[in-house]
């Protein structure tokens, strides 16, 4: 049997072939899984408000109260991080961009739901589902502003207000960085490596 | 090749990965494919989109900083008010106190004495922190929680979460404060405060065991008290107290 002859020419435009269906490929996900981003976001947003008006619904002074700021933040902040990056998949769908910011508003809104549920060591999972949530996009690099969200959140209120990372008024255990920084670092590298052994498989 | 490209940049809002299909479309032109055979290897998906004014206004740089300090801004908020102390009311008397009712301090045994807003949402993380101290202390320490009830306030006024939630702390006993007498002899002016005297009588600590209003976990109020229990020894004797007004003072005016 005669080894299968491919002109150098057909070689290139197969390979040509190759990129412009990966390219159509990667642009359908990413636009898919824009969307899906545009609903969670707003998903989280009502239930950030839910859980304000849950937990913290009033303010008190003695008998007097007034609405909790925790359902002002829940509606206004939780409205503002969520709906910038759904206007971007809506106008920019696909983008680059628009997966970044889609990355940090996740994380900004991990923060919120930690912050409007007292700092419940369940609410914490929320980052590492968001970054579960972030590998759809298959693009290891959405993870990186995801991580320096968080890092960056740990180191400013490490230095401003230590005790509401680290429970004490002084920051002794390394700078403003702790464990989860640590794994979200470690599953940053893991997914990076991830994507770059499946996109191996395909090139 | 150059007038395509033009034409499609200008049409085409482009990513890293479009960059990659234009130069594959390059290097085919270059090969000598035709462009009609290369288009319409091209899905509809990847064609033209001409970007409005507001478009291009809303998706800019300039307002991508407005959003990221617009954010900045409301996350600085929630935190400055998260970690904002409530009002510090006067000394917490420094023996212990006379006219506190069945509340006696037992032999050998610290007393804790917690005032609570029965309706103030952060204090649910200061009675979180009580039960971590009491599984913790329960040997060496009782515990009692005051729930005020001021002048004035409807009969069910204690009858809520935080009253429940402290009634099911094991070795804590929860009694009503009725126009927050103790909690004024005490000095207490915002839910949350604990203040600990030890067998003879002698205060050991006031403050609050939360690390910000309504915030669950460690903070230097729990492991002063701990240190005290376990050790005899506090790092520190008072702390900020984060909660609501109980509002005693502004009742005692009236």
């Amino acid at each position: 049997m005669q080894p299968l002859y491919v002109s150098p020419e057909l070689d290139k435009q197969i390979e040509a072939r190759a990129v412009v269906l990966r390219s159509e490929y990667d642009l359908a996900l990413w636009k898919r899984t824009d969307r899906m981003f545009a609903v969670l976001l707003i998903v989280q947003w009502l239930a950030a408000v839910a859980i304000a008006v849950w937990l913290s619904p009033t303010a008190w002074e003695g008998l007097d109260h007034r609405i909790h700021p925790h359902i002002w933040a829940a509606v206004f902040l939780g409205g503002v991080i969520a709906i910038y990056p759904i206007v971007f998949v809506v106008l920019r769908p696909g983008e680059t961009t628009t997966r970044y910011l889609i990355a940090i508003a996740q994380m900004l809104h991990s923060a919120l739901l930690i912050h409007l549920s007292g700092g419940r060591i369940e609410t914490h999972f929320h980052i590492f589902g968001s970054l579960a949530f972030l590998s759809f996009y298959r693009d290891w690099r959405v993870l990186v502003p995801a991580t320096i969200v968080v890092a960056l959140d740990h180191a400013v209120r490490g230095t401003f207000w230590p005790e509401s990372v680290f429970g004490i008024a002084t920051i002794a255990h390394g700078g403003a960085w702790n464990m989860r920084d640590g794994w979200c670092l470690r599953t940053l590298f893991s997914s990076g490596r991830a994507f770059a052994e499946q996109r191996n498989l395909v090139f | 090749m150059k007038d395509f490209k033009d034409r499609a940049n200008g049409e085409m809002l482009a990513s890293r990965k479009v960059n990659r299909l234009f130069e594959a479309i390059s290097r085919l032109a270059e090969n000598g494919v035709p462009y009609s055979l290369i288009l319409d290897s091209l899905s509809a998906d990847v064609g033209c989109m001409t970007p409005s004014r507001l478009t291009k206004f809303v998706t800019s740089t300039p307002s991508m900083l407005v959003w990221g300090g617009a954010v900045a801004i409301g996350m600085a908020g929630l935190f400055r008010y998260q970690m904002t102390p409530g009002a510090q009311g006067r000394e917490a008397p420094h023996s212990w106190p006379a006219g506190l009712g069945d509340i006696v301090p037992k032999p050998g045994r610290f007393t804790l004495l917690m005032t609570l807003h029965p309706q103030c949402p952060c204090s649910r993380a200061s009675l979180h922190e009580l039960s971590q101290l009491m599984t913790r202390a329960r040997e060496k320490m009782d515990a009692h929680v005051l729930l005020v009830k001021p002048q004035g306030a409807p009969a069910n006024w204690c009858n809520g979460d935080l009253w429940k939630q402290a009634k099911d702390i094991p070795s804590v006993s929860v009694s009503i404060d009725d126009d927050g007498k103790d909690a004024s002899i005490l000095g207490a002016t915002t839910s949350g405060q604990v203040i600990v005297y030890d067998a003879s009588g002698a205060i050991r600590f006031s403050g609050g065991i939360t690390d910000g209003r309504g915030h669950e976990g460690d903070n230097a109020g729990l492991s002063a008290l701990l240190g005290l229990i376990h050790g005899g020894k506090t790092t520190v004797s008072t702390t900020p107290v984060y909660g609501c007004s109980l509002g005693v003072c502004r009742l005692k005016k009236q």
